[in-house]
């Protein structure tokens, strides 16, 4: 009968019916158990509904890894996506009109963003005076370049066959720029310590930690009631805002947790350490009081957080790894 | 079994509930380098007097912790409040408004004694005081040193690192042409104060690589004299010079142990032409050989516990590092990399192992572990050597020398030191060129 119950509560309900008709002097068993399939029923429906949300998120996912892109990778990354958008609406348009004198004003507005575009390369090259990247700039401007002299060849069978070579052509360009990105990235934000020997070793290792990265933020946001883009966002005001104690003794080892509880108007009323006996260590204090400084940062008051989900997040409870932020060999 | 029922129903609705008001969990992994700024209101005076020595004291602690390159000063013109913030709580709202993250306030009193200083640093984001401080000096030639040490407990305050500014820097002061270059041992103040500045030696003779003891008074270098490079010593308070040892060849690549009673250094045998590692100790004079090998060993440092001598050795064909125990025993490799290493040096923090190599006709100056592992280069150019660590193991000096041209000139050497982290190199600046600098401990 216990076992009935839970199984199948419809069986349940019929013999709770039963009861009830045939034996009315058992009516308190009979409420119990029906208050019981109440109880069930509403987390059950609460589940269901968080649930919901959840199969909501891979369709969200492509969208905004865009936006986790532009704001954890180097400026050059968000112009380049700048500047193939641009290039892709044009290709639209010129599908659509058919006119030679139409292409020919077309043709001079491709130059003239191609130019456009130069100028930005140019404006980077200044800032970061490597050879390397000037390298891969110029290779940027051939496959542009191509573009552009395989637009005039194709004109007229332009409608049927040019969107396929196009959209390979951009992939590449996407390509150039994924490889770009680990340098940079790996230069200015996840490795803190400068390495100047092996610098230009760790293309391949970056990448990989990176993805990995990526797979972590993928599993904790899944984990959280909160969205992936509402964390995301929160982290990325975060990482603005704290200013790691680099060179630190030990600092590749800490690992500060931060217990705060938040205003309904989303700024940080208390922040406490968790570990509080650790404080005596002057290098955790160091780590622990640039955590703090962080969230009580006014670049990050309010905090980014969802006004309709506050249930959610009056309380944060922030990990800050510092041992991310090292490149360890 | 109406209880049963009752108590799994129970559970099952606390755990599905629970979990819709946990905390939420984020895991922040990243942040930015760079200068935290620092608020330094003006420093209040009862006097003319006092007022002109609150404003040297403001720009000297303001000057070092920029030069330090983990702070920056607030531009002046942008404070809100201007109260003597020694004696009233900060309006620390004004202070966020211009995004300093700290708030040092001081005043200067003139007494009888001679003057006394209050200060006290506030954290701005926190809206609490973090440190109050008060020091007295007799009179006014001791106001550098007060500013250094107020940067120190600032620094130390705010990083949990020893602080480094009340510290000299020991460095060779070079002069002429480069094969008729005049060098001359000097001492100064580690902002390169041109009025602490001090000449030790009268350049008669050649010196060369000058190490501070961890006491502070003495310091070992290598001279020249009648062609014959030996090692001395020379006492900075009462200014007597010694050579160390009566060695019948040649003594290098001095430096103290820990405890500032011992020397070790290398000595080249005329008669075997093999240079080994030697210990003395100077109170007795009793000179121990640690290495017995064929191969050249050199540029010994003892380990800040002085348990452990981390030296250079050619003994496995081209130069590497390896460690030792104070007895000898125990040699180990670790370097791993490839080029030719030398001048290790072990952090007084006692974690890292700094040293100079040369790969690819490029020097590089990096760090590594004790064990040889997680080696980085932090530097690397035409020509760096001899690195050396600053007090609290944060930071690393050395020289820096410029092609020179086939006519005997360019050459120079300059003075210069960076972060371990990589970042925020600066240049020391000194009278004439200089070379093989070495900083000296806390004042």
């Amino acid at each position: 009968m216990f076992i009935q119950s839970i199984v199948n509560p419809f069986i349940n309900i019929k013999i709770y019916l039963e009861d009830y008709f045939y034996n009315k002097k058992d009516s308190t068993y009979a409420f119990t158990s029906i208050l019981a399939h109440i109880i069930f029923l509403l987390p059950m429906m609460s589940i269901s509904f968080n649930k919901d949300k959840i199969t909501d998120i891979p369709l969200i996912l492509p969208i905004e890894m865009f936006i986790i892109e532009d704001r954890t990778v180097a400026p050059e990354f968000k112009k380049e996506i700048n500047e193939i958008i641009p290039d892709m609406v044009q290709e639209n348009k010129a599908e659509q009109e058919e006119s030679p004198q139409a292409n020919e004003i077309k043709n001079k507005e491709q130059s003239e963003t191609l130019e456009v575009e130069e100028e930005i390369l140019a404006d980077e090259s200044n800032d970061l005076k490597t050879d390397f990247i000037i390298k891969k700039e110029t290779k940027l401007l051939e496959v542009i370049e191509k573009n552009k002299t395989e637009e005039i060849n194709d004109f007229e069978v332009k409608i049927k066959e040019k969107p396929k070579p196009k959209e390979i052509l951009i992939e590449k360009k996407i390509e150039t720029v994924l490889k770009k990105k680990p340098k940079k990235k790996s230069f200015e934000i996840s490795k803190v310590l400068k390495d100047i020997e092996n610098e230009q070793k760790d293309f391949k290792k970056n990448q990989k930690k990176i993805k990995e990265k990526q797979e972590d933020v993928f599993t904790e946001q899944v984990a959280a009631s909160m969205t992936i883009s509402e964390v995301e966002l929160l982290k990325q005001q975060l990482y603005s805002c704290l200013t790691i104690p680099a060179g630190s003794k030990y600092l590749q080892d800490m690992v500060v947790i931060l217990n705060i509880k938040v205003n309904p108007d989303r700024t940080v009323s208390k922040a406490t350490i968790k570990d509080k006996s650790k404080m005596n260590d002057p290098y955790f204090r160091t780590a622990a009081e640039s955590a703090i400084r962080a969230v009580n940062h006014p670049n990050c008051s309010p905090l980014l957080l969802p006004e309709d989900k506050y249930d959610e997040w009056k309380e944060i409870n922030f990990t800050f790894d510092f041992s991310w932020m090292f490149d360890k060999n | 079994m109406k209880i049963r029922f009752l108590l799994f129903s129970l559970i099952f609705f606390i755990i599905s509930y629970t979990k819709l008001f946990a905390a939420l969990d984020v895991t922040i992994s990243q942040g930015k380098v760079e200068p935290t700024p620092i608020a330094i209101t003006a420093f209040f005076g009862d006097d003319k007097e006092a007022l002109n020595s609150g404003k040297i004291l403001r720009e000297i602690i303001s000057n070092n912790l920029t030069n330090s390159g983990l702070f920056y000063t607030v531009q002046e013109d942008l404070y809100i409040q201007s109260d003597n913030l020694v004696d009233k709580v900060p309006r620390f709202e004004d202070w966020k408004i211009i995004k300093a993250q700290f708030l040092l306030a001081g005043d200067v009193k003139s007494s009888a004694d001679g003057y006394s200083i209050r200060i006290r640093l506030y954290d701005v984001f926190a809206g609490q005081e973090i440190k109050a401080v008060k020091m007295s000096i007799p009179n006014l030639d001791l106001l550098r040193r007060l500013g250094h040490k107020i940067s120190d407990s600032v620094y130390e305050r705010i990083t949990g690192e020893g602080g480094y500014f009340d510290t000299r820097i020991v460095y060779i002061s070079e002069v002429g042409p480069l094969d008729k270059r005049v060098k001359r041992l000097a001492i100064m103040d580690q902002d390169g104060d041109p009025e602490s500045h001090q000449f030790l030696t009268n350049g008669k003779n050649l010196v060369l690589t000058p190490r501070f003891a961890p006491n502070n008074h003495i310091i070992t270098y290598m001279e020249y004299k009648n062609n014959l490079p030996r090692v001395y010593i020379y006492d900075l308070q009462t200014g007597v010079r010694e050579i160390v040892g009566d060695f019948p060849g040649m003594t290098f690549a001095p430096r103290f142990s820990p405890d500032s009673k011992s020397i070790v250094m290398s000595f080249s045998d005329p008669k075997t032409a093999n240079t080994e590692i030697y210990l003395m100790n100077l109170s007795t004079r009793i000179i121990k050989r640690l290495t017995n090998d064929p191969g050249i060993d050199t540029s010994p440092s003892f380990s800040p516990d002085g348990k452990k001598i981390v030296f250079n050795s050619d003994r496995g064909g081209y130069p590497r590092l390896y460690t030792m125990d104070v007895s000898g025993e125990n040699i180990r490799r670790i370097s791993r990399g490839k080029g030719s290493y030398g001048n290790p040096v072990w952090s007084p923090r006692g974690d890292k192992i700094a040293f100079a190599k040369l790969t690819q006709g490029l020097f590089n100056i990096g760090i590594m572990d004790t064990n040889g592992l997680n080696e980085r280069v932090v530097i690397k150019d035409f020509a760096l050597e001899s690195p050396a660590w600053s007090p609290n193991g944060r930071y690393l000096i050395f020289h820096r020398q410029k092609r020179s041209n086939e006519n005997g000139t360019g050459g120079e050497t300059s003075i210069h030191f960076i972060d371990i982290t990589g970042y925020n190199e600066r240049l020391i600046e000194t009278p004439r060129d200089g070379s093989d600098p070495a900083w000296s401990p806390l004042l």
